[in-house]
């Protein structure tokens, strides 16, 4: 025995087509919804919250010379013979480079290396501002790198902060530049 | 694409029902779940996340650190862990330090890595590891404040927790979830069947109505409940039921009224007649002692009297026709004696008419009524056509029941063509100038009526010979 | 002549029958109503009722059961051909013969020669009384006894018995019947025989249980016994 429906020979037979439709559309996203639910599932990395802020001990640390890893970043370590050295004093420790501790670290530096000996006279700092200092250098400042400056500027700038830096060299004067931290 | 077995409508509604109940149960459980897991999982990670800040800011650095610091760093986090126990890794250039066994994770990944770097902040990752399970990992960089601006110290310290724990709660919350919502969908039955029961009683009462309105039964009403489309059926029906009762008992009110009618003009015109018909025969039978032209006038008197109520009775035949009041009295007759003493009662019986009959045969019909259909084809034959005529009697094995045929052929000249149409009408006279005939024109209507009552048919045509040929077709048994 | 006594509402009719009726020597009385009918009996004593069964007051079946209460008089009924309940009524009531009007005289005086013939017996070829069973049929003094006691029978009803039983277990169809019993044409009205046989059946046989002495042999028609 066929069943007959009233309308099946007003309407078109898209009625059945579109029910059927529906219908497996609906068992699609109940589907879906279900699979998509369950268990514990991974992630990306989530920003959740600030830095822990820590407190390095030590009698002030205004003056800090900055050496670098590997990737570039800039590594502080802090002077702690004398806090509130100069500038120029600051600008020898950093030319100096990364002492035993800092090395085994793998701190390094991306400044050419000094002789203190031989050209220790010709790195100076001098105040070409009141808030700008000049550091003479001994080298080409124009090709520096990226980090290098960043070296200079963030370590003549931690003695007194908002100080601006001009890099004086025999080439070119680069500057005045501000530490970015 | 082949079709589904066609359901019922119970089944449907249910089924729909039950769709709808479960879409909805598992949509909510699963919404349920989800918002539950990120909760718990949340407040997995942010206890976590802030549990590694406040503990790592508790411990002093001294830059640059040196792999024994970073190692007593390390440990000291590493016993701290909440809400779960967790391995401290850290990481200060290239110094690597951790609260387990092994230097670095596999569950940091280079993107946790890459983030903490680059935008110094506390960040966390939900990580499988290669065995699936899921663990949390949160990196969170120590900045110091230098100069009044915080900058990162270049340390960075990862914690990697399993979430064991919060696997099993979720999991426990599916369990639950499906606990729920199965019995949900088990009880969803219950509605469903009543609102199922709610629309298919009414459609069933109405099918049931409408078997019992076929049947007969026209007072069959539908309870209207509620005001839906339902009940606007069952009101369409009602409505249709009581217009049919009506004209139902308008059709029988007029037929009642026809026969009543039809019985009581016989009576009316009969009782007269009664009298007038015995008061001719008396005068009939003196009329000798009359002179000539009363004696004429008596016997024209006294035959049309007679005619009259040959007339009078032929009438009242087609008029019970007519209102369907005709009825049959079935009796068992052996058919070649019923014709037989038909012809001798008119004294038909000798070389006038010749019959051809089938012997041991018994008919089941109306004895007086085929007498009559008899009487006047032989008759008629005999009147209008002319001697020998010829009855021939046959029966025919059918299917559905044997058929008794009987063929009553004159010798006349035979029906004109223009009359052979119109001979079974009422007062039809094939010969126009032939206004005053022996019968009332009534005849031939009358035995093709009685023929229809028993079921049969009758036909008029001229015969191979030349005469008239008239040919009745009936059931050997009639039903009443 | 047999004395008739007709009872018949019309005028007209009640004139010309009994015109009819005398003319052929019969004494005729006529009555208009039922009541004046039965009245009629006691004083006129007729030999055979004509009476028609459209009656004001009481109508023609009341009046033939009334007198047929105490009487197994012969009546015919008058009955016009339309009412065919009426005539099933009328022959149950205890009518022996219908005759449908408008008649002719001769009819009518057919049908009553009919009624009171009655069916002779050869002299002397039977016994007296025949006993069938529990019945015991006297064939000259034309009575019927069930168990010693007289049953009570129309003239209809004892020409039936004694024509049936004068062949037993010989089937009877019908219209032979109508033919044989009644005088009727073969094509008349079978009904009459069917309600006689009714009739003769209450009077004859046992209340309970299938009738013994008339049997019906259906598709045939009526035979008496087996027994």
């Amino acid at each position: 025995m066929t069943r007959t429906r009233p309308w099946s020979t007003a309407r078109p037979r898209t009625p059945a087509r579109r029910r059927t439709a529906a219908a497996a559309t609906a068992a699609l996203l109940l589907g879906a919804v279900v699979l998509t639910g369950c268990g514990i599932k991974p992630t990306g990395v989530i920003e959740s919250g600030a830095a822990g802020k820590v407190v390095v001990p030590g009698p002030g640390t205004k003056g800090t010379v900055y050496f670098v890893t590997a990737d570039g970043r800039l590594f502080p370590v802090p002077d702690r013979d004398q806090p509130s050295r100069s500038a120029a004093a600051i600008l020898v420790k950093l030319l100096m480079g990364p002492d035993e501790e800092a090395r085994a670290a793998g701190l390094e530096t991306r400044l050419p290396p000094l002789d203190i000996k031989k050209q220790g006279a010709s790195a100076g700092t001098s105040m070409l501002s009141d808030d700008t200092v000049g550091v003479g250098l001994p080298f080409k400042v124009g090709t520096l790198s990226e980090v290098a400056r960043r070296q200079l500027v963030c370590t003549i700038a931690s003695t007194e902060p908002g100080y601006k830096v001009v890099l004086l060299g025999p080439d070119a004067d680069v500057g005045p530049a501000r530490c970015d931290f | 694409m082949k079709r589904i077995a066609p359901l019922g409508l119970r089944t449907r509604l249910i089924a729909a029902f039950l769709l709808v109940a479960a879409i909805s149960a598992v949509t909510t459980a699963t919404l349920t779940y989800q918002q539950a897991r990120t909760a718990v999982l949340k407040q997995s990670q942010d206890t976590a996340v802030s549990t590694l800040r406040d503990q790592m800011e508790t411990q002093p650095l001294d830059l640059p650190l040196t792999q024994a610091q970073l190692q007593r760093i390390v440990t000291e986090l590493g016993k701290r862990g909440k809400p779960n126990p967790w391995n401290v890794f850290g990481e200060y250039g290239t110094l690597r330090a951790s609260s387990t066994s092994a230097p670095t994770s596999t569950v940091v990944t280079e993107e946790l890595r890459r983030k903490v770097a680059a935008h110094p902040h506390g960040a966390f990752q939900r990580v499988t590891d290669t065995a699936g399970r899921p663990y949390l990992a949160v990196g969170m960089p120590a900045v110091w404040l230098h100069n009044e601006t915080r900058e990162p110290t270049g340390l960075v310290v990862y914690a990697t927790m399993p979430l064991a724990t919060e696997g099993k709660t979720v999991d426990a919350m599916v369990e639950a979830a499906k606990r729920g919502a199965v019995p949900g969908l088990a009880i969803a039955v219950i509605p469903a069947l009543l609102a199922a029961r709610s629309v298919l009683r009414p459609v069933r009462d109405m099918r049931l109505a409408a078997q019992r309105l076929g049947l007969g039964r026209l007072d069959t009403r539908i309870e209207v409940r509620g005001s839906d489309e339902l009940a606007g059926l069952a009101r369409t029906f009602n409505e249709t039921a009581g217009a049919l009762e009506q004209s139902v008992a308008e059709l029988r009110e007029a037929e009642a009224r026809a026969r009543r009618f039809a019985s009581d003009v016989s009576h009316e015109l009969r009782t007269p007649l009664a009298g007038m018909l015995a008061v001719t025969e008396v005068l009939d039978e003196d009329a000798e002692h009359f002179d000539p032209d009363t004696a004429a006038a008596l016997r024209l008197v006294s035959a049309e009297t007679g005619k009259l109520a040959v007339l009078v009775e032929d009438l009242m035949e087609i008029s019970r026709f007519d209102a369907r009041a005709a009825e049959l009295n079935l009796d068992d007759v052996d058919i070649a004696e019923a014709v037989r003493k038909s012809l001798e009662r008119r004294h038909w019986d000798d070389e006038r008419v010749h019959t051809d009959l089938p012997s041991q045969v018994r008919a089941r019909l109306d004895s007086r009524r085929f007498d009559v259909v008899l009487a006047n084809l032989v008759g008629n034959a005999l009147r209008h056509g002319g001697a020998p005529v010829r009855v021939s009697v046959r029966t025919q094995p059918r299917p559905d029941g044997a058929r008794l045929r009987i063929e009553v052929a004159d010798s006349g000249p035979g029906i004109a063509p223009e009359v052979l149409p119109h001979i079974f009408d009422r007062f039809f006279k094939a010969d126009a100038a032939r206004t005053r005939s022996a019968g009332s024109g009534l005849g031939l209507a009358i035995t093709l009526e009685n023929v229809r009552l028993h079921g049969g048919t009758l036909t008029a045509a001229n015969g191979p010979a030349g005469g008239a040929l008239f040919t009745l077709d009936m059931p050997l048994e009639a039903q009443a | 002549m047999p004395r008739v006594l007709l009872i018949e509402d019309d005028p007209s009719v009640r004139e010309g029958v009994g015109l009819g009726l005398r003319r052929r020597g019969h004494e005729v009385s006529a009555a208009e109503t039922g009541e004046a009918g039965l009245a009629l009996m006691g004083t006129f004593m007729p030999e055979l009722v004509l009476l028609d069964l459209m009656l004001p007051g009481m109508n023609g079946v009341q009046v033939c059961r009334r007198i047929r209460e105490t009487s197994q008089l012969p009546i015919i009924m008058l009955t016009a051909r339309g009412d065919d309940f009426d005539i099933v009524v009328g022959l149950e009531a205890g009518a022996d013969d219908y005759i449908v009007k408008p008649a002719r005289t001769e009819v009518i005086e057919a049908r009553i020669k009919a009624v009171l013939r009655r069916l002779g017996a050869p002299a002397g070829s039977r016994p007296e009384v025949e006993f069938h069973g529990e019945l015991a049929i006297d064939r000259a003094g034309l009575t019927v006894a069930k168990n010693g006691e007289r049953v009570p029978l129309a003239p209809s009803e004892i020409k039936l018995l004694l024509h049936l039983s004068a062949s037993p277990e010989q089937v009877f169809s019908r219209q032979q019947l109508l033919e044989y019993v009644w005088d009727h044409s073969y094509h008349a009205d079978a009904r009459l025989v069917d309600a006689c046989v009714r009739r003769l059946r209450t009077k004859v046989e046992d209340p309970a249980g299938n009738p013994r002495y008339i049997q019906t042999v259906r598709g045939f028609g009526y035979r008496f016994g087996p027994l």
